[in-house]
């Protein structure tokens, strides 16, 4: 649009052109943000279109998602599993406040596993090991160990 | 496989509120199909939750809700014959955006997983219990200590556990396909307000692209959000054109979210009282009025869609004794609400972050309300469609208001965490009472020479 038609007083009376000017203003400052809402939605649609396949599988594969799990909690979920464990105990540490994020995951991610407090089979971290060498080591990990208490 | 099931379970929805909807509520109404269908759905999700809830049992119900859809589907199949007025041409181009816009969000839920705080521990973790225990009585194991919230209403992820049941399997992409099912009368009920104008663009861009990431990570707010604007839009146009579908499906959208959270509660109270002060203030209300708005198989409707909100909310829970962790009501709670008046730093905080937070658009979306009620005094135009979404929205935000004050989490932490989310239905319900001023502005300008 060149300058002349810029200043125009006729092209300011316009009201659409107000209308959109306001509309664009708005979309602009509000939160959460639109602009970035109607990105992600195409690129979703995107991605999904170009990895059909992977898209697909990710829906029908049992399981599929648990990437998302700390490393620590995969370690602890492929133990329980191969163990067919019906409940399990976790450490101290582990039940403390800033441990919180791996303690909710392992009673969502392991679930209908559940804790109990009665289960002989502990999940700790490595480096409670010595806390536990009363215990029988049943599986270790990186980051975390099943071990079987008396 | 999964597309199928997608597939099916709209048309299982549908056949549950089809019966119920249609025998009860839309008999004699003439009004389009595709005016219809939301209110079908709406109608569905909530005879759907009821049904499991009374029975409890995931294979039963489903068993059931199977039985009941297959015969409705048949007999609407029979009654409908040809005669599907959405086809018709100036529906088609709102029918091609909803499809398209459903089609985006479908993408867009199921392409990540499970991954948020609340959607892994709250939402879907409850789904996942009742999915692994193929039930929502006390076997889910809502009475162990370490479940969090274990009171929040459970229809979305019912609905979680009813696709993961069919599917075989339970991964963390499927059960996301709740959060799409839910998303689709919403959608209709926006482009049922469609018309080639600056006000439905203003309508469309904030809901549901205003709502960004809350419709597809799991979080619940975002909905509640949506059908709190959806019901306010449409009670609005109610109050303006008197068309009694409106009204219902307002009724319908209130009774729908006080099944997804418990603000949702609140919310459909505020906007029960919202249309009753319409009523009474509009001088001409008569209690016969009542009769004729809700006759006898209307008021068997509306038992149908309160029921889970009923058996969830004031039965099974005081009856398994699932207690909500912010005390309302409690002498602790007064204490902490006097305690923070008056300490002179939480109410000011409250209200500054209510307002200002950098991820709530409260005081832009009050900014654009309050400028567009200004032009709309200068057109003189007069409207009233725009009074049931402020009353919601000013009500409901003293209300959260109160439960920031009363909150026994730590005040800072629980602003901080909820404010953003929280302020979704206060905004989306602005912008829903801003709408119906826009509409009227443009109006009158196109009236004009």
């Amino acid at each position: 649009m060149k300058l002349k038609n810029l200043t125009d007083k006729k092209m300011w009376k316009n009201r659409n052109l107000w209308a959109a000017i306001l509309l664009i203003l708005f979309v602009c400052f509000y939160k959460p943000p639109i602009v970035e809402a109607i990105g992600k939605v195409f690129g979703s649609t995107f991605f999904a279109a170009i990895n059909f396949q992977s898209f697909q599988s990710n829906l029908k594969t049992p399981r599929a998602g648990e990437y998302v799990l700390p490393s620590a909690v995969k370690e602890m979920l492929v133990f329980l599993r191969a163990h067919q464990l019906e409940s399990y105990e976790i450490s101290e540490q582990m039940k403390n406040k800033k441990n919180i994020t791996i303690h909710q995951r392992i009673v969502e991610s392991a679930w209908p596993i559940r804790i109990d407090p009665k289960s002989k089979y502990k999940l700790i971290f490595i480096n409670e090991s010595d806390d536990y060498s009363n215990c029988t080591v049943k599986e270790r990990g990186k980051e975390a160990a099943l071990v079987f208490c008396r | 496989m999964f597309f199928v099931v997608s597939g099916l379970f709209i048309i299982f929805i549908f056949g549950l509120g089809y019966p119920v909807a249609n025998f009860l509520c839309l008999k004699n109404d003439d009004s389009p199909f595709m005016e219809k269908i939301p209110f079908i759905l709406t109608t569905g999700f909530l005879v759907n939750h009821l049904i499991f809830l009374l029975v409890q049992s995931l294979k039963l119900s489903l068993l059931m809700g199977v039985i009941i859809s297959s015969c409705a589907i048949v007999w609407f199949f029979i009654k409908q014959g040809n005669d599907f007025k959405f086809i018709h041409k100036e529906n088609r181009l709102p029918l091609a955006m909803i499809l398209s816009l459903l089609l985006l969000y479908y993408f867009a839920i199921l392409s990540d997983p499970l991954e948020w705080w609340d959607a892994r521990s709250i939402w879907f973790f409850h789904a996942k219990m009742i999915w692994s225990a193929q039930t929502i009585n006390l076997n889910a194991g809502w009475h162990n200590s370490w479940i969090p919230h274990a009171d929040y209403p459970k229809l979305i992820p019912a609905l979680a556990a009813q696709v993961s049941y069919v599917l075989g399997y339970w991964n963390e992409y499927a059960p996301k396909l709740s959060l799409f099912l839910i998303l689709i009368p919403p959608v209709f009920w926006i482009f049922s307000f469609y018309s080639r104008s600056f006000s439905f663009l203003f309508l469309v861009l904030v809901l549901p692209f205003g709502l960004k990431t809350y419709l597809w990570i799991g979080s619940m707010d975002g909905y509640v959000a949506f059908y709190a604007a959806v019901s306010m839009l449409l009670l609005g146009r109610y109050f303006k054109h008197h068309h009694l579908l409106d009204l219902m499906s307002g009724i319908s959208c209130l009774a729908l979210i006080s099944n997804i959270k418990n603000e949702g509660i609140l919310i459909a109270l505020i906007g029960i009282l919202s249309i009753a002060i319409m009523k009474l203030s509009s001088g001409k209300f008569k209690l016969i009025d009542l009769k004729n708005i809700f006759s006898i198989p209307q008021l068997g409707w509306l038992a149908v869609i309160i029921s889970p909100t009923i058996l969830w909310s004031f039965f099974y829970k005081y009856k398994w004794g699932l207690t909500n962790d912010l005390h309302i009501g409690t002498t602790k709670s007064l204490f902490q609400i006097m305690n923070r008046l008056s300490d002179g730093v939480s109410f000011p905080l409250i209200l500054k972050t209510t307002f200002f937070h950098e991820e709530s658009a409260v005081w832009l979306a009050l900014v654009t309300f309050m400028v567009s009620y200004s032009l709309l005094k200068v057109s003189k135009r007069y409207i009233i469609s725009w009074i049931p979404a402020l009353i919601t929205a000013t009500i409901y935000y003293c209300c959260i208001v109160t439960i920031y004050l009363l909150t026994p989490a730590d005040l800072n932490w629980h602003l901080t965490t909820s404010i953003q989310r929280t302020m979704l239905t206060v905004s989306s319900c602005v912008i829903a009472g801003t709408y119906f001023i826009l509409k009227e502005i443009e109006d009158a300008s196109r009236v004009k020479p």
